[in-house]
């Protein structure tokens, strides 16, 4: 919220500098975002000036150039273009050296020739409201051919300007207020109050300990009230030419209003109109004006229906049909959801009720009858509307936090003196008031001791009393340690138990008092097991030269159509957002690679050719029927380019392939101690057919390998080899076994053994070691492969696979013929299980 | 003169010319000859030790003796010209078997690196192990029970609407924070509960200082008589620890729906310590002289209830709660001026803040 400085400290003012008040406020719990500045940056240089005369500028036609008598020995002559600016008036002149808004500095000129000294003002350049016809007169001569010297100046009653101030030569500011300071504020949802610039003032005043002036509207009397016959079922009241009645009665709280005639709508005297700039809002004229000031002043927003222009003078308050429209005031049509708390005349909808007015009943110059509007709405029903429609107004973003009903009359007794001061108006007998005029004012029992409990240090009870009596709260001391605090409406909604109070008297003794304490009961904090391992994953890999990548958690259904997945495919799974940024960001995503895609996508483009990223992250599936999605912790990796960066002693390194990422799979299961295996019969869709793989893990699927189907990375504009892996790294986790135990070492030596056989390609090398494994020798230990070789003197379609057998006893050294029997066995087995023909 | 005394006086002749040669011996090759020539089977030293059985017996003794002292002296010699020729030797031929290590090593393998989220998150953590919490991970789609009921947000509280929060359904959102595991972590484990939470957390913003997915550390300390002194004690130490140096913090009244006092957390800046460096405003603080690193509060006694467990009852137990963005401290900390950086995965951005 913005608050003109000098609005503010109209209320209260403890005598501080722009810098001092942030600080107050800030300290205190009003933080301050910004200090702005509204206005012409210094009143330096802006003075009253006189116009004697006005002549036609002899080359342009819409240019006049007058005399301008400024209390200087002589009238300055000043080029002016406005249509309105004629002899007799006193006007506002900027002369040779002012600034202006936004910092354009008056300078000696020739205007079309014609030498100008000076510039004289409209309302809008000094940003004391809107031109209206042109430059702005702040007041007349009787004469208009006055000449040099002192003259009478005559100002409208309701113009807001002291004519005894209007003299040649004062200082503008005398007479107008010339911008200031604009502090932006940062208003917390639970403090609806402070939305009224009254009672920013308050706070100030808590947090300075300076006097507090009464409210503006303290004396106002309001007329007599009228309302309706209780046992009615709809509440209804007339008088004044206004029938207001309540179809929906429970979420319209309390609905007040007053007739006034002989209104004279114009524009707004500069010093209100000043302050409603500096806030951020468009003068509009006096009597609009007034409903917002009075709404930023007590916080407390208003509505001015011109009652002429209200059919049949009727306000019914009900709940919209389906389907109802309204044109509303920033001229939009809208069609409001049913159940939309809308105020009607006999011609329909005329105001969207706590949000925004209808077009229809707007106050506009000719308007003499106007009805000022102050209720009470239900907050959440506004704020549904507010979001519904959308619209957020300063009346929307105050009604739905849901307002005290007792704040109506502040926001008529404040709108009734304005009325009548500026607009001329006269306020009819009786007012119109429906609904709940008062409610409790909830009592709190703090107990003296509780502020410690809570704090952990000690703020005496009579500090507790001062500070809860600087915002208002009653506060009775017992005697028994216990403060009796008595919370008056406009805190009814914040204030509900003791800690409320123990906030209050924190923020306002100062958050600089609290110690520094560690608690005193804390444990020994470690990372678990599994929490040491998840780091120890990605630092592997780290440590095999990966770059860690952050990918999104959104994704698009493009990205899968990209992989070629079938409908049905899991990984179509995605949870959709309703709501994204955008389409591209549509949904969460199911698999971490189209992100690695996209990510090496941009890095080739960059230039970077040799690039190998892993990403733990989450990945997300739709569980239909489950209240939430499941979510896994996904393990995704790409490699594409060198494995390792070419150098002057190896020039051409070998590229990443779909075994340097199944030799990832090995290190993980090593680090992890669990059995990773690779399993080729039935690779996704995704990878090359003959080099994709899924890995399992006992019998569960548990991760893909292999590399990119070419024709998917060149939609990535990736070539060569792209491999990739994914892995569900949480169920890895959770499979990871205990500590391991140490087993003593073998203490007979081992005996190795080679054997090389000749299968059919299609056999897979695990299958071969496998079957060598189960080949029936108790002594064997090991079994790896140590050489691959296929030729054309092995035959079509085979080739030979090297084993590297080791056999080992526990009771005794084995001896070369123990192990070539063993050896010849193993041969014989796999003759029979895998069709292979020994070689050699 | 005896047949014996002319022998010693020939063994000493012998036993001073190989001496000279062994001397004179160049290279080990050139000492293998002179080993043969005055040792070997042909030389005559040993010879002359084969002939002494045929001089008188009293005479044999001493000139047998004499014959194997310079036999020993010789072959002493030997082996002493040996090993100083032959270290003479390698040093030549390792001298000469010279390579450049101002050449790259080889094989170069990569270096990898963990992104600058990680390497903050995981700093962050180690700050909190070291001061007593455990680490929970928790979902990110969440039931708004968990986003905002249970965390005692008013039906009309901001931060539900659609322009700010991402929704799955009605009554399931991506969490806008870590404090949904606030709750849940009340309901799995028994007080005292010390906890950290880091994860990642969604609002719809997108822009230099907004990403609309972004990583946060929730933490969470209930327990008996946990006050806000404690909260401010704690957070100054993590300050200290994670920006370094002996730096205040300080706390500004805030408001929060789940916690009650609420505070907002500044620590002073690490860079500078009046807002200028040299007669420019400092870049990391923009010359404001204090940091927003976190909110942070005393748990509302509302939370404690929403968990409905006797052992949280909010007259047995009390504790605070803070919050803070993981992409921030670690922004501040390495100058990182858009976050936007963070998800590009530009290898170049990956390379320096490893």
């Amino acid at each position: 919220m913005r608050v003109p400085q000098q609005w503010l400290l109209s209320y209260c003012d403890p005598g501080l500098s722009t810098a001092e008040l942030e600080e107050r406020l800030t300290d205190s719990g009003t933080k301050v975002e910004a200090i702005h500045h509204s206005g012409p940056p210094s009143a330096e240089g802006f003075v009253v000036g006189l116009v004697l005369s006005r002549e036609q500028h002899p080359d342009a036609d819409r240019l006049g150039v007058c005399l301008v008598d400024t209390g200087a020995a002589e009238p300055a002559q000043i080029v002016c273009g406005a249509p309105n600016v004629g002899p007799g008036q006193f006007v506002p002149v900027a002369q040779i050296g002012a600034v202006m808004p936004g910092g354009m500095k008056i300078k000696k000129a020739k205007l079309r020739g014609v030498e100008s000294r000076g510039m004289i003002c409209s309302a809008k350049e000094l940003e004391l409201g809107l031109d209206h016809d042109g430059i702005l007169v702040l007041a007349t001569s009787p004469t208009d051919s006055p000449s040099f010297g002192e003259h009478p100046a005559a100002t409208n009653p309701l113009s807001g300007i002291d004519a005894n101030k209007v003299q040649v030569g004062a200082p503008l500011a005398s007479v107008v207020p010339l911008g200031g300071p604009v502090i932006e504020l940062e208003i917390t949802p639970n403090r609806p109050d402070s939305l009224g610039i009254y009672e920013v003032a308050r706070e100030l005043h808590a947090a300075t300990g300076a006097e507090l002036r009464p409210q503006p509207w303290a004396k106002v009397d309001l007329p007599p009230f009228v309302t309706s016959d209780p046992g009615a079922e709809v509440p209804r009241v007339s008088a004044n030419g206004l029938t207001i009645k309540l179809s929906e009665n429970t979420r319209c709280e309390r609905f007040t209003a007053i007739v006034y005639e002989n209104v004279t709508v114009r524009p707004s005297p500069p010093w209100l109109a000043a302050r409603l700039v500096a806030a951020g809002q468009r003068p509009i004229n006096n009597v609009v004006d007034i409903t917002n000031y009075v709404m930023l002043e007590t916080g407390q927003p208003l509505h001015a229906f011109d009652l002429d222009r209200v059919a049949g003078g009727t306000l019914d308050v009900y709940a919209a049909q389906e389907g109802e429209e309204i044109t509303t005031l920033d001229g939009e049509d809208r069609r409001v959801p049913a159940g939309t708390i809308l105020i009607a005349d006999a011609d329909g909808p005329t105001s969207v009720a706590g949000v925004i007015g209808g077009q229809r009943s707007e106050v506009l110059e000719t308007t003499t009858r106007v009805a000022i509007e102050v209720a009470t709405w239900h907050g959440p029903s506004i704020h549904a509307t507010s979001w519904a429609l959308p619209v957020r107004t300063e009346a929307s973003t105050r009604n739905e936090k849901g307002l005290p009903v007792e704040q109506v009359l502040d926001a008529q007794r404040r709108a009734l003196q304005l009325m009548t001061e500026l607009a001329g108006a006269t306020a009819l007998e009786p007012m119109l008031d429906l609904g709940t005029r008062t409610r409790d004012w909830p009592i709190l029992q703090l107990p003296g001791s509780f502020c410690k409990r809570v704090l952990g240090y000690e703020i005496s009870e009579s500090r507790q009393i001062e500070l809860l009596r600087a915002i208002d709260l009653h506060v009775e001391s017992s005697g028994t340690g216990v403060l009796t605090v008595t919370i008056p409406p406009r805190r009814r909604n914040d204030l509900t138990r003791p800690i409320d109070l123990v906030e209050e008297i924190a923020r306002l003794d100062g958050l600089a008092n609290v110690p520094a304490t560690l608690p005193a009961g804390r444990p020994a904090g470690a990372l678990t097991p599994r929490q040491y391992a998840d780091r120890a994953l990605l630092d592997l890999l780290v440590g095999r030269g990966l770059h860690e990548v952050v990918g999104w958690s959104f994704g698009n259904t493009d990205q899968l159509d990209r992989l070629g997945l079938p409908d049905a495919h899991p990984l179509r799974a995605a949870v959709k957002v309703r709501n994204p940024m955008s389409s591209e960001l549509g949904q969460l995503r199911t698999t971490l690679i189209p992100s690695l895609l996209e990510i090496a996508e941009r890095n080739v483009a960059r230039g970077h050719k040799d690039l190998r990223f892993v990403e733990l992250g989450t990945t997300y599936r739709d569980a239909p029927g489950a209240e939430l999605p499941n979510e896994r912790r996904s393990l995704g990796v790409l490699l594409t380019g060198h494995q390792i960066p070419p150098t002057w002693a190896n020039p051409e390194p070998p590229q990443s392939d779909a075994l340097a990422a199944t030799e990832l799979v090995r290190a993980i299961g090593a680090l992890l101690r669990l059995d990773l295996e690779i399993d080729q019969a039935n690779p996704p869709v995704y990878l090359h057919p003959g080099r994709g793989a899924v890995v399992v893990l006992g019998d569960r699927q548990i991760g893909v390998v292999g590399e990119l189907h070419p024709r998917i990375a060149a939609q990535y504009d990736l070539s060569g080899p792209v491999a990739v892996l994914e892995l569900d790294a949480g169920a890895l986790l959770d499979a990871m076994p205990g500590r391991p135990q140490y087993q003593p070492f073998a203490s007979f030596p081992p005996v190795t053994q080679d054997l090389a056989v000749v299968v059919d390609d299609a056999v897979p090398a695990k299958t071969v070691v496998a079957a060598a494994k189960g080949g029936g020798s108790s002594l064997l230990r090991d079994v790896r492969v140590f050489d691959v070789y296929a030729g054309p003197n092995l035959g079509e379609g085979k080739r030979s696979l090297a084993l590297r057998l080791t056999f080992r006893a526990e009771d005794r050294t084995l001896t070369e013929e123990e192990a070539s029997a063993a050896r010849e066995k193993i041969l014989k087995s796999l003759e029979n299980s895998v069709g292979a023909v020994g070689r050699g | 003169m005896s047949e014996a005394t002319t022998l010693l006086d020939r063994v000493q002749e012998l036993q001073d010319a190989a001496t000279a040669q062994v001397a004179a011996a160049t290279t080990t090759a050139e000492l293998e000859d002179v080993r043969v020539a005055v040792l070997g089977r042909k030389a005559e030293l040993p010879n002359l030790l084969r002939g002494v059985s045929e001089l008188p017996p009293a005479e044999r003794g001493a000139a047998g003796k004499a014959a194997n002292v310079a036999r020993g002296a010789i072959e002493k010699a030997l082996a002493e010209r040996k090993s100083s020729l032959a270290s003479a030797e390698e040093a030549v031929k390792l001298a000469a078997d010279r390579l450049d290590l101002t050449l790259p090593g080889s094989p170069q393998l990569p270096d990898g690196a963990l992104h600058i989220i990680t390497s903050t998150w995981r700093d962050v953590e180690d700050v909190f192990v070291g001061l007593g919490f455990s680490v929970l991970s928790g979902r990110e789609v969440e039931t708004t029970h968990y986003n905002f009921d249970a965390l005692n947000h008013s039906p009309t509280h901001p931060a539900r609407a659609a322009t700010d929060t991402f929704y799955v359904s009605d009554d399931v959102v991506l969490r806008t924070h870590t404090s949904p595991m606030q709750v849940r972590a009340m309901e799995q484990y028994d007080p005292p509960l010390y906890v950290v939470i880091p994860g990642r957390v969604y609002r719809r913003d997108y822009d230099a200082t907004h990403l609309p997915q972004f990583h946060q550390v929730e933490g969470l300390a209930v327990d008996v008589g946990i006050t806000l002194s404690d909260l401010k004690g704690t957070l100054m130490a993590f300050a200290r620890s994670i920006f370094g140096g002996e730096l205040d913090v300080r706390l500004r009244p805030h408001f929060f729906p789940f916690t009650e006092p609420s505070v907002e957390i500044d620590v002073a800046c690490f860079n500078c310590t009046d807002g200028w460096i040299g007669g420019d405003r400092c870049p990391v603080c923009r010359g404001e002289q204090w940091l927003e690193i976190l909110g942070a509060g005393q748990v509302d006694p509302n939370v404690l209830r929403a968990v409905g467990r006797e052992e949280y009852h909010p007259e047995r137990v009390q504790g605070f709660a803070f919050g803070m963005g993981i992409e921030r401290i670690a922004m501040l900390r390495s100058g990182i001026p858009d976050l936007r950086l963070y998800m590009e995965n530009d290898v170049r951005f990956l390379e320096q803040l490893r």
